[in-house]
């Protein structure tokens, strides 16, 4: 037990100050590491599964370059027609600028319309899920909420035939209250029983998934004549309106995108400037001290997740009446859980959300080129994306590796630890 | 086995927690160490277990330096420690926790179950105990708890013993028993830390009495020498009284009145039993008393925290008892609460924000298009100032501020509403003399225009210094409420509720 | 997972609320009774049910539906006698009272053995195969339901608290019987008849991951770590163990490679995960979503990239079938329980394993305290890390075998989609198990049956008011009503989830 000293810090050089700026963690520092770890492990996969490159990787010691060449230029011309895929393809785009004919523009303008058109729904079921960890609350289940939106949006979407300009707020009215409600549900037994959300809404969509066949089977529900688990197809009225039919109606970018850039400017107010945004923040970062300060847990844990559940009705909803137009039993693809990926790559930001959801469906789209051209599973950009995810969701081990400092600051968002 | 403790430093940034603390136990000793909440017994008890690394200062163990870097070692050189919180696993049984660490297989990897009730079979029938092996803990009374506590300690053939405030969570019964165990140890040899603010007990039971004031030896003595009224004394006197410059009260009407207030804690069990006060305009009542003695669970029950079980709080004349926490703040009541971290502050908020925690809905913070957040952090920049929170700016996290200007903090936003009562728990506890003086300030200068004010602490300076009356609490009972010019001695003694003991008796 | 206080528990009481529960019970058994009696017994009693049992010709014991099968009788009626007689006296048989799961075991083999002749006495047809039974619907269920309700009226009246679960349980199984009975109703035959026995079996291969998946969180959860990625680890495992096995030929020791890699699979993924929860002090929950989705995007990219396109992958490994001796011919119970396929044998010696390591050992000792009190664990010399490392990645060795159990054990081609999210069902049954091996194994078995049984009501759809969709939420809904506390109450162990940092 001898006595310790207190060290005295010694004065940093201007070059050693300048290191260590760079070395403070920050989101962008972090998003560019990820990405490349994202895209070295995409490559690592794409040489194991390649046959060829693995037979080439076999003679390494006699011909080192020419294996590395053949292998980096596999995994160049998959990464390529990933990105050409998912934003712009120049060969197209070179076309366009020789011969600016409305058929080629719409070559051109094709994979971003694609990409925005996937990432609609998925922005604002992210959005959904961040209100949820704004408020330290895991809605799991988001899955449920968007079947369930989508379920009632359908409904109003056959049956009704009015004008657009009712008829589409109306579907999104319905299932924004559909998805507040089952989450909602959630939320009160949150509050009232202590019954963890991620337990009940992963249940409440369990729930929704097994009675989706039986809903779709019902008479009224089901397409005429068929017995395909296929619901009738929504009507013109209730349809998201094609922003771009005018240039060609394989554009299929909808009115969703408006719609959920206009919910990105909504959530963002919601959390900046609303009191019932700054109460559910408050409540998740301290339900201790929100109670002190007279706020209403119960009622602030509801409100949380009703409004998640009802912001994921409404992604459901943007996805039947923009993309799908009808049901079926695997409706909405994994919506859902990419939410959460989103919502947690966007760091809860709703520009943040937004970003990671282009992203997402970047990925989505140029994967299904990529696929096509260099013959690649399209999978290989759904790796990336979770592997993205990972390092930037739990950023622990990314700077513990590459000594960044503070990443304890930039790990997501806190929701409750265990189940109590 | 004799042990000594020689010149223990240990400091928490600026605080220093222990200075220079030298302590010898002989063996066959009952060794008390006595002192205020807060004064540093159990920090130094903590760094002789292990479980924290002294600054400066060495252990030593029949005249042999020991090196104590985990509380394996503490265990291996025959230290137990019976904590204030038990380590016990709750679920499991007496036997299980016993052998917890050092269990008994046979055969290999099979838990020896018989072994282990046998062992605390001898143990409890060697020191007169009486504990049922196969008792799942949490089942049994705290008292039980604690003999199965100390069975742990026994059973890794622990020489010294330290007991920290064993005696807060038991029964008077308990502790009667519990000083029976004690002195029966002490016959068969082993040495025994009392950790303790309880004055009769502390006479009761020991050989050597050390008073510990402000993480220092205040001096040494024994039961022979010493009475409850010296030992009050040198607890609770401090070389720095408090000062605060203020004029005599002029109390108004009764704004805060509390009729028969009955209040269950968190167990269950029943700890503001029938309190009743009166506030008035323009005084300051300060409620004294060593804590856990009902003024958390009574402050609580005032703000809205928690519902009392029966009886009637009335703020300006209406009946609050059973109003929200909202309400209760509406109706003119500030709360400046006991855990600040936790209870009263966002530390991850910027300071803007934490100064309109509980006006979220004030016309002033909020209109029809959501929060003005330029008044907001006007609201921050004026009362910043006011208050003087020293911080960069209005937008830093509170987390990152010291403790005194996270307490101004919170007390510049209660005191930005308009309040009839202000309640304020522990209000200067951990903070800076200057902090300490600021607080005591604002609190004074509300109570001159006219509002009642509430002060619960633990620091006998700081009610004497505050207070135009003073409640004494002990056991949930008010055991009296005096003027502030009562001497040391006697608050001494009502605060270990001496006074009302040696009027039972 | 209730927010209520801890409240002093007192022998009285727990007395209260066992005689309260002891009357819930019984209202619920006279609830269910009325409804066999009121809608099921409506039924006209034109209509008949023919209940199979798909007794195998070769496996019966002809000797035993001969005077013979007295003597099994007899030795029966012993042996329930040990079982049951010592509980309702248990001071005068001294020790007795100490032994009560051995007596239940005991009493459990005397009603087997009786069962055994009685069964054949009923009829055995020529060919030595169970004849078939068919009962009318109607008197059917109204006994049923009569026998319910007089027993839940007992209950009521003489509260015993002892015996109420039983009786629930009981009550339970015979109101899916009379609900089976019901739904399979025909008017003329031939109709589909009622195969309870391949239901019952069903549902014991179905539930071989649920179980695993469900002891794999509960390793974990009672050392502290929430382990929310027991989907991925199932995905890693099927994965892996289909692979293997393929790779291998299929061959015996290939299939048991397989095993082993795939439990592998699941311990790397469990890796990943401690080293967050412990290292880092991640968050648990968010940690997991992120490693499942991780395991999803390579199941996909290997199932595009490599077993859609090579021709090794083609194949379907199953493991084999072993039917028990002598035991496996005991009618209904038999085939069920003794004549599976293996991996249901290897689950449930798992399962024993796992109840016996957890609660009987040293290690488990310390891995549970770890995971209700690390601090004072580690005041005793525990290692809180160590013992939250092994726990978790023996875990995910656990859940790993969870997933060959979807192609290794089953037979199927590997896809990605094939764990459709029962990673996540395994970690509700682990809560309606209390964080129990055995509670879990009973808890998946409900899920288990659930599902077989929406597969065998397909045939009948026709007759049932309810879809057989409902029939598959069943047990989600049944979780929500559990996890909110509306069932007794559930507590988890107490610093699960919570990082552990050290002073």
């Amino acid at each position: 037990m001898t006595a310790v000293t207190a060290q005295r810090p010694r004065q940093p050089s201007r070059f050693m100050a300048i290191i260590s700026k760079a070395r403070e963690a920050n989101i962008v520092v972090l998003s560019v590491i990820s990405l490349l770890i994202a895209g070295a492990f995409g490559a690592v996969l794409i040489i194991l599964t390649t046959p060829s490159l693995l037979t080439s990787w076999e003679s390494f010691f006699s011909h080192p370059g020419a294996t590395i060449a053949s292998s980096a230029k596999l995994v160049w011309w998959a990464y390529e027609s990933l990105f050409q895929g998912a934003v712009v393809s120049f060969h197209d785009l070179s076309t366009w600028i020789g011969n600016p004919t409305k058929a080629n523009l719409a070559t051109v303008l094709g994979p971003l319309s694609s990409t925005l058109t996937y990432a609609s729904p998925l922005i604002v079921a992210g959005l959904g899920l961040s209100v949820g960890f704004r408020g330290s609350l895991f809605d799991i289940g988001g899955q449920g909420q968007v079947i369930a939106g989508a379920g009632a949006a359908l409904i109003v979407g056959f049956s009704l035939h009015t004008s657009p300009l009712l008829q589409v707020p109306l579907e999104m009215v319905v299932a924004m209250l559909v998805g507040a409600l089952l989450a909602g549900a959630c939320g009160a037994l949150k509050a009232y029983t202590g019954a963890h959300e991620v337990i009940t809404t992963m249940m409440s969509s369990r729930i929704i998934l097994a009675l989706l066949p039986w809903f779709l089977g019902l008479g009224f529900i089901a397409r005429a004549g068929f017995h395909d688990g296929a619901s009738k197809t929504v009507n013109p009225e209730g349809q998201l309106p094609l922003l771009l039919g005018h240039i060609s109606p394989s554009l299929t970018l909808n009115l969703g995108f408006p719609i959920a850039i206009a919910t990105v400017f909504l959530v963002q107010w919601f959390f900046n400037r609303s009191k019932t945004g700054f109460r559910i923040f408050m409540v998740g970062q301290s339900r201790e001290a929100a109670r002190t300060a007279g706020i209403n847990i119960k009622q602030v844990t509801i409100l949380t997740l009703a409004l998640a559940g009802a912001l994921l009705g409404m992604a459901g909803m943007l996805e039947l009446t923009g993309i799908e137009q009808f049901m079926s039993t695997n409706f909405g693809g994994s919506y859902g859980i990419d939410a959460i990926a989103v919502a947690l790559v966007g760091r809860n930001k709703p520009w943040g959300v937004f970003a990671a959801a282009v992203f997402f469906g970047m990925m989505q789209q140029g994967g299904q080129i990529m696929e096509a051209t260099t013959g690649i599973s399209q999978s290989l950009a759904i790796v990336i994306q979770a592997v993205v995810a990972f390092c930037i969701a739990t950023p622990f081990f990314v700077c513990d590796i590459f000594k960044l400092r503070g990443g304890e600051r930039l790990a997501a968002l806190e929701t409750s630890a265990g189940w109590a | 086995m004799k042990l000594e403790l020689r010149g223990i430093t240990k400091r928490f940034g600026d605080l220093v927690a222990n200075n220079n603390i030298n302590l010898v136990v002989e063996p066959g000793q009952i060794h008390c160490l006595l002192g205020e909440n807060g004064a540093g017994k159990s920090t130094l008890m903590n760094v002789l277990y292990g479980l924290l690394t002294p600054d400066s200062g060495e252990i030593l163990i029949n005249d042999e330096p020991i090196t104590i870097s985990d509380p394996k070692d503490a265990v291996a050189h025959g230290i137990g420690m019976v904590h204030q919180h038990f380590m016990l696993i709750p679920v499991f049984t007496a036997a299980e926790n016993v052998i917890l660490g050092s269990e008994p297989v046979r055969p290999w990897p099979l838990l020896d179950h018989r072994a282990a009730k046998k062992t605390v079979g001898e143990l409890s029938e060697r020191y007169g105990f009486d504990v049922d092996a196969d008792a799942v803990i949490e089942d049994l009374p705290i008292g039980a708890q604690q003999r199965v506590e100390i069975l742990k300690a026994l059973s890794h053939e622990a020489e010294i013993l330290v007991l920290d405030e064993p005696t807060a969570v038991l029964t008077p019964q308990e502790t009667d028993a519990l000083i029976e165990v004690l002195q029966e140890l002490k016959a068969q040899g082993k040495s025994i830390i009392f950790i303790s603010h309880k004055l009769r007990e502390v006479l009761a039971l020991a050989d050597v009495i050390t008073v510990i004031r402000l993480g220092e030896v205040v001096g040494s003595t024994t039961p022979a020498q010493a009475t409850t009224t010296s030992l009050a004394s040198m607890m609770v006197g401090r070389d720095v009284n408090l000062v605060v410059d203020k004029a005599p009260a002029k109390p108004g009407e009764v704004v805060l009145k509390v009729d028969d207030l009955f209040v269950e804690d968190d167990r269950g069990l029943t700890t503001v039993k029938g309190v009743s006060l009166e506030v008035r305009a323009g005084e300051v009542l300060a409620i004294a008393g060593v804590q856990g003695n009902g003024q958390t669970e009574l402050i609580e029950a005032l703000t809205g925290m928690r519902r009392a079980t029966s009886g009637r709080v009335a703020v300006g004349g209406v009946d609050t008892t059973k109003r929200s926490v909202r309400g209760i703040l509406d109706a003119g009541v500030g709360h400046v609460p006991e855990d600040r971290q936790e209870h009263g502050l966002i530390p991850s908020f910027s300071i803007a924000d934490n100064l309109v925690l509980d006006q979220i809905d004030d016309p002033k913070f909020a209109g029809r298009f959501g929060r003005k957040l330029k008044a907001i952090r006007e609201n921050g920049e004026h009362l910043r100032t006011q208050f003087d929170v020293r911080s960069p700016s209005v937008d830093t996290p509170v987390g990152s501020l010291s403790g005194g200007n996270q307490q101004k903090v919170v007390m510049a936003r209660e005191l930005s509403r308009d309040l009839k009562v202000l309640i304020c728990a522990q209000p200067t506890r951990g903070l800076d003399v200057g902090s300490i003086e600021f607080m005591h300030r604002q609190i004074i200068e509300n109570r001159d225009r006219g509002v009642a004010v509430v002060v619960v602490s633990s620091e006998l300076d700081e009610v004497i210094a505050l207070g135009d009356r003073v409640a004494v609490m002990y056991d949930g009972v008010i055991q009296g409420i005096v003027d502030p010019s009562t001497s040391r001695e006697e608050f001494g003694m009502m605060m270990a509720g001496a006074r009302s003991e040696e009027e039972m008796a | 997972m209730s927010m209520v206080a801890p409240e002093i528990i007192t022998a009285s009481n727990l007395r209260i609320t066992s005689k309260a529960r002891a009357l819930g019970y019984g209202i619920t058994l006279v609830l269910f009774g009325l409804f066999e009696v009121l809608a099921f017994g409506r039924t006209s009693t034109a209509l008949h049910t023919t209940i199979q049992f798909a007794y195998d010709s070769a496996m019966v014991v002809p000797e035993l539906s001969s005077l013979v099968g007295v003597v099994v009788l007899i030795v029966g009626l012993g042996l329930v006698a040990l079982g049951v007689g010592p509980r309702f006296a248990p001071e005068r048989f001294g020790g007795w009272a100490r032994w009560s799961k051995l007596q239940l075991f005991i009493g459990g083999v005397g009603v087997l053995l009786m069962l055994w002749p009685i069964s054949l006495w009923m009829g055995v047809n020529q060919d030595g195969q169970l004849r078939d039974w068919t009962v009318d619907v109607a008197y059917f269920c109204i006994t049923l339901g009569v026998v319910s309700i007089a027993a839940g009226a007992v209950l009521i009246w003489r509260r015993f608290d002892r015996a109420a679960p039983i009786l629930l349980y009981c009550g339970i199984v015979v109101f899916i019987l009379a609900f089976l009975v019901w739904a399979a109703r025909y008017a003329v035959a031939p109709a589909p008849p009622l195969t309870l026995t391949g239901v019952l079996w069903g549902m014991m291969l179905f539930s071989t991951f649920l179980i695993l998946g469900a002891v794999s969180g509960t390793i974990g959860e009672r050392s502290g770590v929430v382990n929310i990625a027991i989907e991925g680890q199932f995905i890693a495992g099927a994965m892996v163990g289909f692979m293997v096995a393929d790779v291998m030929h299929n061959t015996g020791v290939g299939q048991i490679v397989a095993l082993v890699t795939a439990a592998i699979s699941g311990a790397v993924f469990a890796t990943i995960l401690s080293v967050m929860a412990n290292r880092y002090r991640a968050n648990q929950i968010i940690v997991g979503v992120l490693l499942v989705s991780f395991a999803t995007a390579i199941a996909q990219f290997i199932q595009g990239q490599v077993l859609t396109t090579d021709a090794v992958y083609q194949n379907t490994p199953v493991l084999p079938v072993w039917a028990l001796p002598v035991v496996s011919r005991i009618p209904v119970i038999g085939p069920v329980l003794f004549d599976q396929n293996c991996f249901v044998y290897l689950t449930i010696a798992l399962v024993v394993l796992w109840h016996f390591l957890l609660f009987k050992t040293r290690w488990g000792l310390r891995v549970r305290s770890v995971g209700e009190k690390p601090v004072a664990s580690e005041t005793v010399g525990v290692s809180v890390f160590g013992a939250r490392y092994q726990a978790v990645i023996l875990a995910g060795l656990v859940a790993g075998l969870g997933g060959a159990a979807f192609t290794v054990a089953a037979g199927n081609q590997f896809t990605w989609e094939l764990t459709s999210g029962y990673g996540y069902v395994a970690l509700a049954i682990m809560i309606l198990g209390r964080w129990r091996p055995y509670g879990a194994m009973a808890a998946a078995l409900m899920f288990g049956f659930t599902d077989s049984l929406s597969g065998a009501l397909g045939v009948f759809s026709q007759q049932i008011v309810i879809p057989d969709a409902f029939i598959s939420a069943l047990p989600y809904m049944v979780t929500i009503v559990v996890v909110s506390g509306l069932v007794g109450k559930i507590r988890p162990p107490a610093a699960d989830g919570v990082p552990f940092v050290r002073r």
